[in-house]
């Protein structure tokens, strides 16, 4: 089904059906709280509605909920209210030194960037050219960051990270 | 360890059982605002026309006054009413007033003394050979309180039903239905750019280096609403006379908070060298780039008229 040729409440569902997982599960390596992570993913969808943007294919349709994912989740991120709390599960998770065997764990607690390209990368299988069209930044940049992001999580993994 | 792993993991992130019919209901719900906004807007748009039309008209017809008794419809009419009463003054009725009140079954027009100086003014009729005379067409038989040709006029023009079209449309129900890609408002690739009034981006530069490392630049946000989406930001050394891509220098990109926050790019500028730079922030989805320049001498920030 090519879901830009849909319309009204076809259209709706549609975008509901095939996105809302995608775009929950990205928010939520930013949020790290699936609440917030919903409303994130809330705050896009009616952003599509709003703008009515009318998209090529629907790989353009993708790409354009996910930046504006990153960029909702990282507003969300930086919002005085965030910056003032800390999750509870965040709080306990850093007392411990560990190594993990959560790697979905592992990958919340790396810096922003690092968690953006690695959950592109190897969930959402896009390349590293694909990355840095959607975020913006050169494929320097994503390859550094990815690279950066395997080598800390070889070092934080029970058993390293084979990167296949 | 492997992606399977972490796409596995990621995999057990589910969705509260609600979330699709919450989210459907906000879509639905944004849908139904840009619609009935949109309709507004037509609603408004076609009053305000009408309007000014209306208006024009009641302009033109007041600096051109008694040129509009000339219309053709009007002079008819006219026509045969001057021709009916000299046919029955002719016919031996001794007054107007007379015919008048014979005709209309005792309901007089007009007072007495009017209806008298009406009868003289028509004692010598100049009709001739049963064709209209030429005086009739002449502005000065039709006093301006007796003839109604430029409200006529006007509501041929501009038919009173147009503005009851429009508040029809205001006031019609929403269909719950909505073809959100028919009926909602141009695609944003479509948005003019005289939607966002150029100043509303405009950089405003609060603060000019912090010990000489820093050029911070606030981006003011005067409306409140939410600017996140799809915008980058790129900074360029301007050599000879072209930008170069630098992107090195941000360290800091604190992105626009919605509803009413600034916000501010740093960029490091202790290793840059001597010559002009610009700071571009674009926004892809309105076609729109708004951009702050400076240049550094000797080390030193310098932005332009500082």
């Amino acid at each position: 089904m090519v879901g830009y040729s849909l319309t009204g409440n076809e259209y709706i569902k549609y975008v509901l059906d095939t996105y809302s997982k995608m775009i929950v599960r990205l928010a939520f390596t930013y949020t790290k709280s699936l609440c917030d992570a919903e409303d994130i993913a809330q705050d896009v969808f009616v952003s599509l509605i709003e703008k009515n943007k009318k998209f090529e294919n629907s790989e353009h349709e993708k790409a354009w909920l996910i930046r504006v994912t990153v960029n909702k989740s990282k507003n969300f991120v930086k919002s005085a209210w965030v910056k003032k709390t800390v999750p509870i599960d965040e709080a306990m998770t850093k007392t411990s030194e560990e190594k993990s065997d959560d790697i979905l764990e592992e990958v919340l607690k790396m810096p922003e960037k690092y968690r953006t390209v690695i959950h592109l990368f190897y969930y959402e299988g896009y390349s590293i050219n694909e990355i840095a069209d959607i975020l913006g930044k050169s494929t320097g940049t994503i390859g550094t960051w990815l690279s950066r992001g395997r080598k800390i999580l070889k070092e934080r993994l029970e058993g390293g990270f084979i990167d296949e | 360890m492997n992606k399977n792993d972490y796409i596995k993991s990621v995999d057990k992130i589910e969705l509260s059982a609600d979330f699709y019919e919450r989210t459907e209901k906000k879509m639905l719900e944004a849908a139904n605002k840009k619609k009935s906004t949109k309709i507004i807007n037509i609603a408004k748009i076609s009053a305000m026309a009408a309007g000014f039309a209306l208006l024009c008209a009641w302009t033109l017809i007041a600096v051109t006054g008694n040129n509009f008794k000339l219309t053709t419809e009007t002079a008819d009419n006219s026509i045969d009413a001057v021709a009916n009463e000299t046919d029955a003054t002719m016919a031996g009725a001794e007054t107007v007033h007379d015919l008048l009140t014979d005709d209309m079954q005792g309901a007089p027009l007009m007072p007495d003394g009017m209806i008298e100086d009406a009868a003289v003014e028509n004692d010598e009729p100049s009709y001739v050979n049963g064709e209209p005379y030429e005086e009739v067409t002449s502005p000065a038989h039709f006093p301006e309180d007796t003839v109604a040709v430029p409200q006529t006029t006007a509501e041929k023009e501009f038919p009173i039903n147009r503005f009851d079209v429009t508040t029809t449309m205001v006031t019609e129900p929403m269909d719950a239905d909505v073809k959100v890609q028919s009926t909602m408002e141009p695609t944003v690739d479509n948005v003019p750019v005289a939607t966002m009034p150029v100043a509303y981006y405009e950089p405003i530069i609060t603060e000019c280096g912090q010990n000489g490392k820093f050029v911070v630049i606030d981006y003011k946000n005067n409306s409140g609403e939410e600017l996140i989406t799809g915008y980058d930001y790129f900074f360029y050394k301007v050599e000879k006379g072209k930008p170069v891509m630098q992107n090195v220098a941000f360290i800091e990109i604190a992105l626009i908070l919605p509803h009413g926050s600034d916000v501010t790019i740093k960029i490091d500028t202790s290793e840059l060298s001597d010559g002009e730079y610009i700071v571009k922030k674009m926004f892809p989805d309105v076609d729109y780039t708004s951009e702050v320049s400076f240049r550094i001498e000797n080390g030193v920030v310098i932005f332009p008229g500082k």
